[in-house]
């Protein structure tokens, strides 16, 4: 489904200063997967998302959607597979737009779009989807974006990225930002989207226990590679605190590696 | 009839094609376009040039309208595609533009139009020398706004007006946010040499520096229209702007006839704006005092003792009404 090899990203901090935020990274997630990713700050996971979207473009390495080499496409042809829902609730929406023509953006997500009024066939549609979100927003079809609240927004914009349904769907700690009570119904939502379209999802948190909780498979990254893989049984029998203990190892691991470098 | 008030009116809603134009970069785009200062007396040239030349004055007026498109694209390319910051890359076509402009005049800063026919001495002749100018005008300005009302709801304008609001965002729809701002430059400035090309003809002549000035006068118009309307719909926006072009002439002419010299009106405008930019600034710090002063008597009455301070209270005020 999703092949990624190779796959090297530097970025420049100016002042001579870099930062290799992706080193030599390899990774396949089948169909039906549902990854979630954990790791430190830096450790480069929105940089892997960001480079499946396409808003970074690749030193080197390639990245394929269902055998598409789309390494050199730009980011708004790859949202023709890819669906997208960022940590900020703002960020998925337009907010001085209103609810109904935000979805009838999304709705034309990666097709070709003309001169055809936006919205005004697919009102009925949009509001059945609407409803089953259980929010209310139904009725508020005409209602500014702007006047929802974070949560609602975030619900929006999840039932945006898989509006049409996407060959991936990447969520970059799209609950991070939420109380919890409202990430837990946007998680709950992410799931049983995610089960009735059966997508493959790249899923970044923060949130070990979410981390372990949803999903099929949770990878670790550290310094730009992935350097945990868990599925199956071995991520059955794995708690947070075990993560938590192999993610110490890891850093230390590293840091005698660079102690034995500078010795 | 109509008396003082006819001149304000043709000319309000003559420019109104021209606010239009600004209403579009500047409020769907999220761009202040300084283009315009170059491509209306761009549609002006073109327009008298070309009715001199024997050309139809409705086939001239529709040159004045792609010749502005193409500056239009030209500032688009300069700053989508060559990252030049927005402002800059207007007042870079702009600049370029008044060579064009005389070299389209013939090298002439002037072309008078006086002994040809145009739109307007037609309208004129058909309808009557009072009206006919406003019903021209009126005309066409309700139709362009017609049509940008049903364009601004097309999947095309809804992604137009998402590029304004939020690009990373109909980036990540699939909309390629840079060919769509430079094809909404180019709309707007084909409108705004159209409106070039229509005064042209309405004063009888083209001149090199007619749009100084423009850019700014177009901002006011906007400004002004939505402080009347406060447009909440795309409907009543495009509105909007058509009344404030309106209503912004009849403050110049109301400014004069208070006894401003004409050549004070262009601080008069620039001041405006300022005015209604500084606004939403203005009533913050009103508000700061106002708390400020309510703190003051309440603490003492009460026992004195450790206040909030008043910045953390507008900020959580700003969240409420965000």
């Amino acid at each position: 489904m999703l092949q990624i090899e190779n796959l090297n990203k530097t970025f420049e901090l100016g002042g001579g200063t870099f930062k290799r935020a992706l080193v030599d990274l390899d990774f396949v997630a089948q169909e039906g997967d549902f990854v979630t990713i954990v790791g430190s700050n830096g450790a480069g996971k929105s940089t892997l998302l960001n480079m499946v979207a396409g808003v970074y473009a690749a030193d080197s390495g390639t990245i394929a959607i269902d055998g598409t080499d789309i390494t050199s496409w730009p980011e708004h042809k790859r949202a023709k597979f890819v669906g997208r829902v960022f940590q900020d609730p703002m960020m998925g929406t337009a907010g001085s737009m209103t609810i109904e023509e935000n979805l009838a953006m999304a709705y034309k997500r990666g097709q070709r779009r003309g001169l055809k009024p936006g919205v005004a066939r697919n009102r009925v549609k949009f509001k059945a989807l609407l409803a089953e979100l259980d929010l209310g927003l139904e009725k508020r079809l005409k209602d500014q974006v702007r006047l929802l609240s974070g949560g609602q927004r975030q619900a929006l914009t999840l039932m945006m990225a898989t509006l049409k349904t996407p060959q991936l769907l990447l969520l970059d700690e799209h609950t991070a930002a939420l109380d919890p009570k409202t990430a837990r119904r946007i998680i709950d939502l992410t799931q049983s989207i995610v089960d009735n379209h059966g997508l493959t999802v790249l899923m970044v948190t923060h949130n070990l226990q979410q981390a372990l909780e949803v999903g099929n498979r949770t990878i670790m990254m550290h310094d730009g590679g992935i350097v945990l893989d868990l599925q199956g049984r071995k991520r059955e029998d794995t708690s947070v605190d075990s993560l938590l203990e192999a993610f110490s190892r890891v850093k230390k691991e590293r840091f005698l590696d660079d102690r034995a470098l500078l010795a | 009839m109509l008396g003082i008030w006819a001149t304000p009116l043709e000319q309000g809603l003559a420019y109104g094609i021209l606010v239009l134009g600004v209403y579009l970069t500047f409020r769907i785009l999220n761009y202040a376009d300084l283009t315009v200062d170059g491509s209306f007396p761009l549609g002006a040239a073109i327009a008298a040039t070309a009715i001199t030349k024997g050309i139809h004055p409705a086939y001239a007026t529709m040159l004045g309208f792609f010749g502005g498109a193409l500056a239009g694209t030209v500032t688009g390319f300069l700053n989508t595609k060559l990252k030049i910051s927005s402002l800059l890359a207007g007042i870079l076509t702009m600049t370029g533009l008044y060579s064009v402009n005389l070299r389209i005049m013939g090298g002439r800063s002037n072309i008078p139009l006086l002994r040809e026919a145009t739109l307007v001495t037609m309208a004129q002749d058909k309808i009557g020398f009072e009206w006919g100018a406003i019903c021209l005008f009126g005309f066409i300005v309700v139709i362009i706004k017609l049509v940008l009302d049903y364009f601004l709801h097309t999947e095309i304008g809804l992604g137009l007006r998402a590029c304004g609001d939020n690009e990373k965002m109909i980036k990540a729809l699939g909309v390629d946010t840079d060919l769509y701002k430079i094809f909404g430059l180019a709309v707007a400035n084909g409108l705004v040499a159209m409106a070039g090309s229509i005064v042209a003809q309405y004063q009888a002549f083209a001149d090199v520096g007619m749009g100084i000035g423009t850019a700014v006068a177009g901002l006011a118009s906007v400004i002004l229209g939505e402080a009347i309307i406060r447009p909440k719909t795309i409907w009543t926006a495009t509105l909007s702007a058509v009344l404030g072009s309106i209503l912004y002439r009849f403050t110049i002419t109301f400014a004069l006839r208070a006894g401003f010299a004409a050549t004070d009106l262009r601080l008069v405008t620039a001041v405006l704006v300022i005015f209604a930019l500084a606004l939403p600034r203005i009533k913050e710090m009103k508000l700061v005092k106002k708390i400020a002063e309510a703190k003051k008597t309440t603490t003492s009455q009460v026992v004195k003792h450790k206040t909030q301070p008043a910045s953390t209270l507008i900020g959580s005020e700003k969240h409420a009404t965000d």
